[in-house]
């Protein structure tokens, strides 16, 4: 019935097709990168696109950068990099969200005061800010270095947009589980002797997963953008693993005729994932909630 | 009605006193400290002489009250109480004082450093939220009166667009198109270089009737046409990604207007379809917008944190990544706190004035 409704929004199925697309690609990048992510060519830098590579290897299909590494390759890889944080912090973010809400909602009282202000607290503390100050300064912690090595980076971005991420989900969450935890078929399974978690995890959950499931949608566009501007500021992700965002910062040290064309890409490949994943998400909202349409 | 300000007063001084602790001891707890960079400078410097450093930012002083053992030259000093670094801090805070730079303008007072970029901020921020909301509230009315129309279908996917371009992308488009490009518009900065000021000083010497900046007396109007040639770019970033939130904004919150009895009743009367959108549609419509307005005020000040910094716009935004990048904690402390100032008091507004506007709400 949704996938009904979900399949006649045009939008949001141009979205999924794109969303394929990018997702294909950037896992494939093994195979469809012509070029290492990493390799250098210093006869061609800042080439234009369509440039021939060096005798018997491919083309550089959108050009190369200031060290000649080529573009689409890059692309690929940086595209797995992104899609593969925004997946896990959109995870995370979505577990813990739907813990503390349905938590809160369900036992209310206290539980629900102390746990909703804390919620405050979190929604008014200055996320960027934060975000940079604890992504430069968790990098220096010599055991995380020897435990994560080259993932150190990926790992503690993971981790603060987690921190700051949740909120939302849980207010929705809390919301849900408040009104439903008078309905009356919660009041029958108690009734019938099931335990406080198995009526929050079998009877709550599963009844507040629509918005939890278009939520989660819209944050995934909101979680590339984030990790995309912390790489960009130079506290997220460090060359030489390639993200959209750290691309960019190496465009704006390019020579100033070449910033076009070494910005327009990894933009546009964030534009276009974020833009695909919010017409995804506006399309299950109105396909998984037809009230909610506006 | 005065019972619940007086309870939500209280309880956002409460938030606020909770947030200005978190976000001292995670500044605190970090690892790195204002030293960090002059030993990488200077390898000779001795372990003794950065204690000696840190003593004299009172590093050396426990976070929360606690006992204090000074080591003087090696030597154990006798211990005390100490009330902590926190307290201490807040106690100076609490009189507006942030304490001295570390590491950007050593020594110089993170209020003055702050008074010299809120400006800038001010002067970017009003102007690009100004614009997009002048622009945006018609669209938006318009967009929901023709509710599915073809303009309708256009400008909500612009919104769309603009929503998921990040301004650090567009930012960098609008500098290699139009500074670079076409060669309009200068690629960042505030003023011509070799100019005696900015827009901001000719401001201030205006404002002052003539009495500030002496040096560039006579230059205003040239020195304030130049700095509108510079913030030109950046307000355009901003302006254009504000336009989506805001003309969302106001085409559903017409769009609820428009669903309304009074709205039947209007048109029922025989009034003119213009004085029923316009005067019965719009006047209830801004409401929720009212709210929404407060709520950006902590940007107003604030500034852009990537806008700026793409721009080398000498904002609010840009001082606080140079102050993150810098190890200069009393400078962040101090704009943080501001700004989460600004939150919690912008959030209150919005509930007061949401009950104000709209006499339908009550707070009982």
């Amino acid at each position: 019935m949704a996938w009904r409704r979900l399949r006649r929004h045009r939008l949001a199925m141009l979205g999924l097709v794109v969303l394929a697309v990018v997702v294909i690609a950037s896992l494939g990048a093994d195979w469809i990168a012509p070029y290492k992510y990493d390799e250098i060519d210093l006869r061609h830098t800042y080439a234009p696109f369509m440039t021939p590579g060096m005798p018997g290897r491919a083309t550089h299909y959108l050009g190369t950068d200031g060290l000649g590494r080529d573009v689409f390759t890059r692309l690929l890889y940086a595209g797995r990099v992104s899609l593969g944080v925004a997946l896990s912090v959109t995870i995370l973010v979505t577990i813990f969200g739907v813990f503390i809400g349905s938590v809160s909602g369900f036992f209310g009282g206290a539980v629900d005061s102390v746990l909703m202000r804390f919620t405050d607290v979190m929604l008014t503390l200055p996320d960027l800010p934060l975000l940079l100050i604890l992504s430069a300064s968790l990098r220096q912690f010599a055991q995380l270095q020897d435990l994560l090595g080259d993932l150190l980076g990926v790992a503690i971005i993971v981790f603060v947009l987690t921190i700051f991420g949740w909120m939302s989900d849980a207010r929705l969450v809390r919301g849900q589980a408040l009104s439903l935890r008078t309905r009356e078929f919660i009041d029958a399974s108690r009734s019938l002797g099931a335990s406080q978690a198995r009526i929050i995890f079998r009877h709550i959950v599963p009844n507040a997963l629509a918005p939890i499931i278009v939520n989660a949608t819209l944050g995934f566009g909101g979680v590339i953008i984030a990790e995309s501007a912390l790489s960009f500021l130079g506290f997220g992700i460090m060359p030489p693993i390639p993200t959209w965002g750290n691309m960019l910062n190496d465009a704006r040290s390019a020579p100033l005729q070449y910033l076009f064309v070494q910005a327009l890409w990894p933009g546009f490949c964030i534009f276009l994932t974020v833009l695909s994943i919010n017409f995804v998400g506006d399309g299950l909202r109105d396909a998984l909630d037809p009230r909610l349409k506006m | 009605m005065s019972k619940f300000i007086l309870r939500r007063v209280f309880q956002s001084l409460l938030l606020l006193l909770l947030i200005s602790m978190l976000l001292y001891l995670i500044l605190n707890l970090v690892p790195g400290g204002p030293f960090d960079m002059l030993r990488t400078a200077n390898p000779r410097i001795t372990t003794t002489q950065i204690d000696h450093l840190n003593a004299l930012l009172d590093l050396d002083k426990p976070l929360l009250p606690g006992t204090y053992c000074p080591v003087v030259a090696g030597v154990k000093q006798a211990c005390t109480i100490d009330p902590g670094r926190y307290l201490r801090w807040l106690a100076k805070v609490a009189q507006g004082n942030f304490g001295v730079s570390w590491t950007m303008k050593i020594g110089q007072n993170v209020m003055s450093m702050i008074g010299g970029r809120i400006g800038y901020t001010l002067l970017l921020m009003g102007l690009s939220t100004f614009l997009a909301i002048i622009i945006a509230v018609p669209i938006g009315i318009y967009s929901a009166v023709h509710q599915y129309s073809k303009t309708d279908y256009i400008v909500t996917t612009i919104a769309f667009f603009g929503q998921s371009m990040p301004t650090f992308w567009t930012g960098l488009m609008a500098i290699s198109i139009f500074a670079v490009g076409l060669n309009l518009f200068p690629t960042g900065g505030v003023s011509t270089a070799g100019s005696k000021g900015d827009i901001i000083n000719a401001i201030s010497r205006i404002l002052t009737l003539g009495k500030a900046y002496p040096q560039i007396a006579g230059q205003e109007g040239k020195l304030i046409l130049d700095g509108l040639l510079h913030v030109a770019l950046p307000c355009l970033v901003l302006t254009f990604f504000n336009l989506a939130g805001w003309s969302r904004f106001t085409r559903s919150s017409m769009l609820e207007v428009l669903r309304q009895d009074y709205m039947r009743t209007a048109r029922a009367k025989g009034l003119l379809e213009r004085v029923v959108i316009l005067k019965h549609g719009l006047r209830n419509a801004l409401i929720p917008l009212v709210t929404i307005f407060a709520l950006t005020i902590p940007s107003l000040f604030g500034g852009a944190l990537i806008t700026e910094s793409i721009f080398s716009w000498p904002g609010m935004g840009r001082m606080l990544i140079e102050g993150i990048e810098n190890v200069d904690w009393p400078v962040v402390q101090g704009i943080l706190v501001i700004t989460s100032f600004l939150v919690v008091f912008s959030n209150l507004l919005a509930d007061i004035l949401y009950a104000v506007v709209d006499p339908r709400i009550s707070y009982g």
